[in-house]
């Protein structure tokens, strides 16, 4: 029994977040670069949807487009059916209360400059008629909630850890009551024991206030720890997409497959049996610019992915680009190319 | 490397222009009649008449600029109101004073505050190194003019081994040249030497923590070289940064000194022509100093495209 | 379940931080004095002044400093104290004239340039540079031709030219701050511009443009003294300090006390200004950090250092090493072993002292660290305390060190190749031989296309490249020990792999050894032979690889690979705790207490030693309870 295509791409209404064909490129003329190259994904309301890349697979530059920190060159990108693809942050007006971010970096994010509870009242002040009590007792609540102790409101950023910052910054991100919370590898800084303590109170908070997250990150253990479903990202272009349990444990890209591999685990037996096994991927010097971006690396590589870029295709309930799966001859579905363009 | 020299070159003519625009409207702005201001209220109408109809300052500006303009594309600067003499002729005269002065200062300055700079980041934190930063802050605050009176007197008047004023040229006598040299050049070298030990400093200092010297070390590469290939080869962009803009605050230290030092150079030109109200020469003198201004501006971003490695390609 | 961290002094912002800075040096408040002095003496100078300063007293001339005139007379027997007073008035307001014209015109324009890019970046980035290109001085000098004396007038020139350094110096301090994050996540909070441009940006903006105003007051106060001295500046009725010198000048060969008053006031006035722009300079972030302490090298015990190698296979053995930062010590008596062929792997997070340790054994230790007990000893030669020359022969041919950031760690200047043969030759290689070996070392490291890669610099190859590149250039002097810190933590995972495997070929001849530094407990299962765990600067666990990992006897070990995410499970992760304590606040008994499910309160005691627990290997911990911690069944 496999799923129909509406059951893994519902109606466009249920979608909380919506990408579609979205394109972003630097530079002008003959050097542009092009870092997100016709990305289309969804996230659906309390979904936690994963975006995982390497370096220069285009993964940040996503949330920042959504977010309107950076401007699109095309595509479209929808919130609860309101297009944002081309109004920066600052003229979106209520609608940044919806949308909220926890960046990387918990030194560069918060102000050293301004007092805790000044950088959580900002966005209370600024969207919401709120008087200064409601707002103290809000930044109180908001501590609380992410398991600071009361006295951290009139302190500056620099009394505290990387860990701790980094729940200022999500609490940051609470305090307009989101729906949705773009997390920009938000424990890729933190040592291995801040980091566990940080994913439990992104999977708790999302658990108590129905939050969706489109959570960022390289680390494929880590968002298949927090999140349903996954996006994997190669140098701007969706390669796989499908439930985070399948991706990593069954990969069907032949770049996912080499991700998993790569990535090592704390056990030396179930290590080296990895190792053994695991293909290596070399890195080319130079990137074709036709066909699947990937077909340098591949062990799998044929003709037609250089020339050729792989349409998208269904495969039970992921959705993977790549030559091993032509369309029309799907694991076992008939639906073909889940996509027009090619 | 060609192909931005020559764009920065071109981008430096519209500088210019405005520069010498500025400086021809400079007269516009005398109240009165020119001829007036030039000869005083002694003289009599038919002297005025005379000025006017030597220089046509009787002519609207507009016509007297265009007329300027045309003049300069043929390398004429104009007369001097005063003497009649060609401002064109005067200044080459004038200049290779002031360019033997601020080219010998430029090298002192660069070599003594590159080599101070290495010597104290080698010694960071040592007592040598506090004693020379508070001494580089020290020398940068000593006006040029005063410390060349002073050098005057104690080199000139006390003990008598160098003179005091006076210029010969390079062709005539080189050492006389040199000894003649030997104080401006001092006068004009103390306090850039500051800033330029500075930066030396900090840069080399820098380069030095770099990972990529912690390379070599870790391959047993001997302290020298260390140094001198890695540590000073990328501290070279912001040293030459300094010197460059250093040279610029020299050039304009020349009008002082050479009037101490009674050279015959642009500067002293400049002061005779601002106090004799000679605008044509003071245009001359104004254009030729933005000329260098120019110069040493495009030899700084020319080296820092050589020094700068991401500029080049492979 | 989170603890404040309190810092003595709570950080404030940037402004606030360099006004500090200024009242508490005791050179810069003297600076501060010194010019409200003369700003005071030049204000009040008509009640102040003992004399008048133009009045001639033809039978006082020349007179050196007496009671009556504490600073002499001049050629005209005016008294020089009552000049000195009049002459700083004209200057100073001329100099305060220029300065609040160039910040007044700089700072909207610098942070519209810098806050907006685009065309207003572009035209006013123009203007600025050609304020950069009018060779000033020359200009007021060239204006006196046509306004003679008129300060007012030169002084505006000079502060519309002096807005162009303003301009640039706002335009790059905002273009730093708008690249901040917190700004974007302002942005993210739908803040308007103008909310943002006052709250976040600005204060930024402060310290860096008074710094320039500090600066600007001393160039404009040279400026316009040299004008004066000229005849040029100011009238030639009111006394100046830069006339004054001019005067004395005149009179150089019959008295030349008259050149010192002015001088040296106009010199110290020069200097104070310099002084605070120096300050604020300092305290802004990015100044200098603080001045690094020079140690001298360290004695140590000859204990330690006389031991000898147990074991002929050992090839490194560090024993009780501490390496004390001015502030104290942040590793604190690590002990242990390498033999060849092997791979040991020194894992922690951050604070633990891993990467100081690994950094202590070539010596490499940066200029304020440094090793003040224990020893290293390296093919029966004493590492620790020796002398840079004899460290230099070991470094490159014995020991070999690879960085965490490839990129940073090869020379931008060059290119690969020639890096490659420079550390060839220094290893003796002749020219023609270096060439040779360059391009099979880069074979020898997995590199396909030797010939491209060596005419490449840094910046052309690619990070996974870079660190085969590190990895030959460490491989020239054919060292039997690589130290190699977090090698993989600043590639992608799948260059990692590689690297990884890379390594294990390298000491694959048996002869070589590897310490390997890292935090992720996957690289250390895939390449070491055996793991030293450390916490807090002590090494808590050692042991061969697969039993620590599998039976872990400390139980921060445990807690550790507990918190670990896997790929294939999801959900609420077991977690330690608060965070790792900072040196300053080790605590005396077990390091690792605080955090722990199984302390007592006999871990608090004292300083735990490190405990014999060896099975078919040995194996240590530094756990009073480690003999408790079965090895868990299953793994």
């Amino acid at each position: 029994m496999t799923p129909t295509p509406e059951e893994v791409q519902p109606r466009t209404d249920a979608w909380l977040l919506e990408i579609d064909h979205l394109r972003v490129s630097y530079g002008r003329r003959r050097r542009t670069h092009t870092a997100v190259d016709d990305v289309t994904l969804n996230v659906g309301a309390g979904e936690a949807v994963g975006l995982v890349g390497e370096s220069g697979s285009g993964k940040s530059t996503i949330g920042r487009a959504v977010l309107g920190l950076t401007a699109s060159s095309s595509g479209r990108i929808r919130f609860e059916d309101t297009d944002i693809t081309s109004v920066p942050a600052e003229r979106r007006g209520a609608l940044t209360a919806d949308l909220q971010v926890v960046f990387q970096d918990p030194y560069g994010s918060l102000n050293p400059a301004r007092t805790i509870s000044q950088t959580l009242t900002e966005p209370l002040l600024t969207h919401r008629a709120m008087t200064a009590e409601q707002a103290r007792a809000r930044v109180q609540g908001l501590l609380d909630q992410v398991g600071l102790p009361a006295d951290a409101a009139n302190r500056y950023p620099a009394a505290f850890s990387g860990g701790q910052r980094q729940r200022i910054a999500i609490a940051r991100a609470l305090a307009s009551n989101p729906k949705l919370v773009i997390c920009d590898e938000p424990v890729s800084a933190l040592d291995l024991s801040t980091q566990a303590q940080i994913l439990n109170l992104l999977a708790d908070l999302r658990a108590d206030l129905g939050l969706a997250y489109l959570f960022i990150g390289h680390n494929l253990a880590v968002v298949r720890n927090l999140c349903d479903r996954v996006v994997v990202l190669y140098r701007g272009q969706v390669m796989e997409t499908g439930p985070a349990a399948q991706v990593t444990g069954h990969p069907l890209h032949p770049y996912t497959a080499a991700l998993v591999a790569a990535a090592p685990v704390a056990d030396v037996a179930a290590q080296r049996e990895r190792r053994l096994a695991r293909v290596t991927v070399t890195e080319p010097l130079t990137v074709a610019h036709s066909g699947c971006p990937f077909a340098g690396r591949c062990p799998h590589v044929e003709d037609i992915c250089r020339q050729q870029r792989p349409a998208r295709v269904k495969v039970g309930e992921s959705v993977v680009a790549c030559h091993l799966f032509p369309s029309g001859k799907g694991d076992s579905h008939t639906s073909g190319s889940v996509d027009e363009k090619v | 490397m060609g192909s931005l020299a020559l764009r920065r070159a071109a981008g430096a003519v519209p500088l210019l222009l405005v520069v010498w625009t500025a400086a021809f409207f400079l007269q516009q702005l005398i109240h009165g009649d020119p001829a007036a201001y030039v000869l005083g209220n002694t003289s009599t109408a038919a002297q005025r008449d005379q000025l006017d109809a030597a220089f046509g300052l009787h002519r609207s500006p507009l016509d007297q600029y265009l007329s300027t303009c045309a003049n300069l594309l043929s390398g004429d600067l104009g007369r001097s109101w005063i003497t009649s003499e060609s401002v064109g002729r005067l200044l080459s005269t004038a200049l290779p004073v002031t360019l033997s002065l601020a080219l010998l200062s430029t090298l002192v300055t660069a070599a003594v505050g590159t080599a101070l700079g290495i010597w104290a980041a080698l010694r960071r934190g040592s007592r040598v190194d506090r004693i020379l930063q508070l001494a580089a802050g020290a020398v940068t605050a000593v006006p040029n003019y005063w410390i060349a009176v002073g050098l005057v007197y104690l080199f000139a008047i006390q003990y008598r081994v160098l003179p005091a004023t006076g210029y010969v040229q390079l062709n005539q006598s080189p050492g006389q040249w040199l000894q003649s040299l030997i104080l401006p050049v001092i006068a004009l070298s103390l306090a850039p030497i500051g800033p330029i030990f500075l930066q030396a400093r900090s840069a080399v200092a820098e380069a030095l923590d770099a990972d990529y010297v912690r390379t070599v070390r870790a391959l047993g590469i001997p302290r020298r070289r260390q140094v001198l290939k890695h540590g000073l080869r990328n501290a070279a962009a912001p040293i030459v940064t300094a010197v460059g803009f250093n040279t610029v605050g020299l050039l304009a230290g020349t009008v002082a000194v050479e009037q101490i030092f009674n050279l015959p150079g642009l500067g002293s030109q400049l002061l005779s022509g601002v106090l004799g109200h000679d605008v044509p020469v003071v245009q001359g003198v104004v254009l030729v100093f933005a000329v260098g201004v120019v110069i040493v501006n495009l030899a700084v971003d020319l080296l820092i495209g050589v020094l700068n490695p991401k500029a080049r390609r492979a | 379940m989170s603890t404040v961290v309190h810092h003595a002094d709570s950080p404030v912002g940037p402004a606030a931080r360099a006004g500090r800075a200024l009242a508490t040096s005791p050179l810069t408040l003297t600076a501060v004095a010194w010019l409200v002095l003369v700003v005071l003496t030049s204000v009040f100078a008509d009640q102040l002044a003992p004399f008048d300063p133009l009045t001639q007293n033809l039978t006082e001339l020349l007179k050196p400093p007496s009671a009556t005139h504490w600073l002499g007379t001049d050629s005209l027997g005016r008294d020089v104290l009552s000049r000195l007073m009049h002459g700083g008035d004209t200057l100073l307001w001329g100099a305060a004239e220029a300065t609040a014209i160039a910040v007044a015109l700089g700072l909207p324009a610098g942070l519209l340039s810098g806050y907006r890019g685009g065309i207003a970046d572009a035209v006013i980035s123009w203007l600025v540079d050609l304020t950069f290109a009018v060779p000033a001085f020359v200009v007021l000098v060239a204006l006196a031709v046509i306004y003679p004396q008129n300060t007012a007038v030169m002084m505006a020139v000079l502060g519309v030219l002096g807005a162009g350094a303003a301009t640039r110096l706002v335009r790059n301090s905002t273009r730093t701050v708008r690249d901040e994050l917190f700004i974007d996540a302002a942005r993210v909070s739908g803040l308007p511009l103008r909310t943002i441009l006052f709250r976040h940006v600005l204060p930024t903006v402060v310290a860096p443009v008074i710094m320039l105003a500090a600066t600007s007051m001393a160039i404009c106060v040279i400026v316009l003294s040299s004008l004066s001295f000229l005849g040029l500046g100011g009238s030639p009725e009111a006394p100046s300090w830069g006339q004054m010198i001019y005067e004395a000048s005149q009179n150089i060969t019959v008295d030349s006390w008259l050149l010192v008053p002015p001088g040296a006031v106009l010199i110290l006035t020069v200097i104070a200004f310099n002084l605070i722009a120096n300050t604020v300079r300092d305290a802004l972030p990015g100044g200098p950090t603080p001045r690094p302490v020079r140690h001298r090298r360290t004695v140590l015990a000859e204990t330690a250092a006389q031991r000898p190698d147990a074991d002929p296979q050992t090839l490194l053995g560090v024993h009780g090493l501490v390496v004390e930062f001015p502030s104290g010590p942040v590793v604190d008596g690590v002990t242990f072993a390498v033999r060849k062929g092997e791979i040991l792997g020194l894992v922690g997070e951050s604070g633990s002292g891993k990467t100081v340790t690994a950094l202590a054994i070539p010596g490499l230790l940066p200029i304020d660290e440094r090793i003040t007990a224990g020893s290293v000893r390296f093919a029966g030669e004493e590492l620790a305390g020796t002398t840079e020359r004899r460290l230099s022969r070991v470094r490159g041919r014995g020991v070999a060190y690879i960085a965490q950031e490839p990129m940073a760690a090869l020379d931008p200047c060059y290119t690969v190749g020639n890096q490659l043969r420079a550390a060839l030759r220094h290893f003796g290689a002749t020219r023609r031989a270096a060439a040779a070996r360059t391009g099979d070392l880069l074979r020898e490291v997995g590199i396909s296309d030797p010939d491209r890669v060596m005419r490449c610099r840094p910046h052309q190859i690619s990070g996974g490249i870079a660190q085969r590149v590190a990895i030959a250039l460490a491989l020239t002097g054919d060292p039997a020990l690589l130290i190699a810190d977090e090698p993989t933590t600043a590639l992608d995972v799948t260059v990692q792999a590689a690297i990884l495997d890379l390594f294990r070929n390298v000491v694959a001849t048996g002869e070589r050894a590897l310490v390997l530094v890292s935090h992720d407990i996957g690289v250390v299962a895939d390449v070491c032979d055996r793991v030293a765990v450390m916490y807090a600067g002590q090494i808590v666990e050692q042991g061969e690889t697969d039993s620590v990992l599998g039976a872990p006897r400390h139980p921060y070990t445990r807690a550790l690979l507990r918190s670990m995410p896997s790929l294939d499970t999801a959900g609420r992760l077991p977690v330690i705790p608060g965070s790792v304590p900072a040196p300053d606040a080790w605590p005396e008994g077990c390091r690792f207490a605080a955090r722990c499910a199984l302390a007592t309160d006999a871990c608090k005691k004292g300083p735990i030693p490190l405990m014999d627990v060896s099975g078919p290997s040995p194996r240590t911990t530094r756990c009073v309870r480690g003999h408790d911690l079965a090895p868990e069944p299953g793994r």
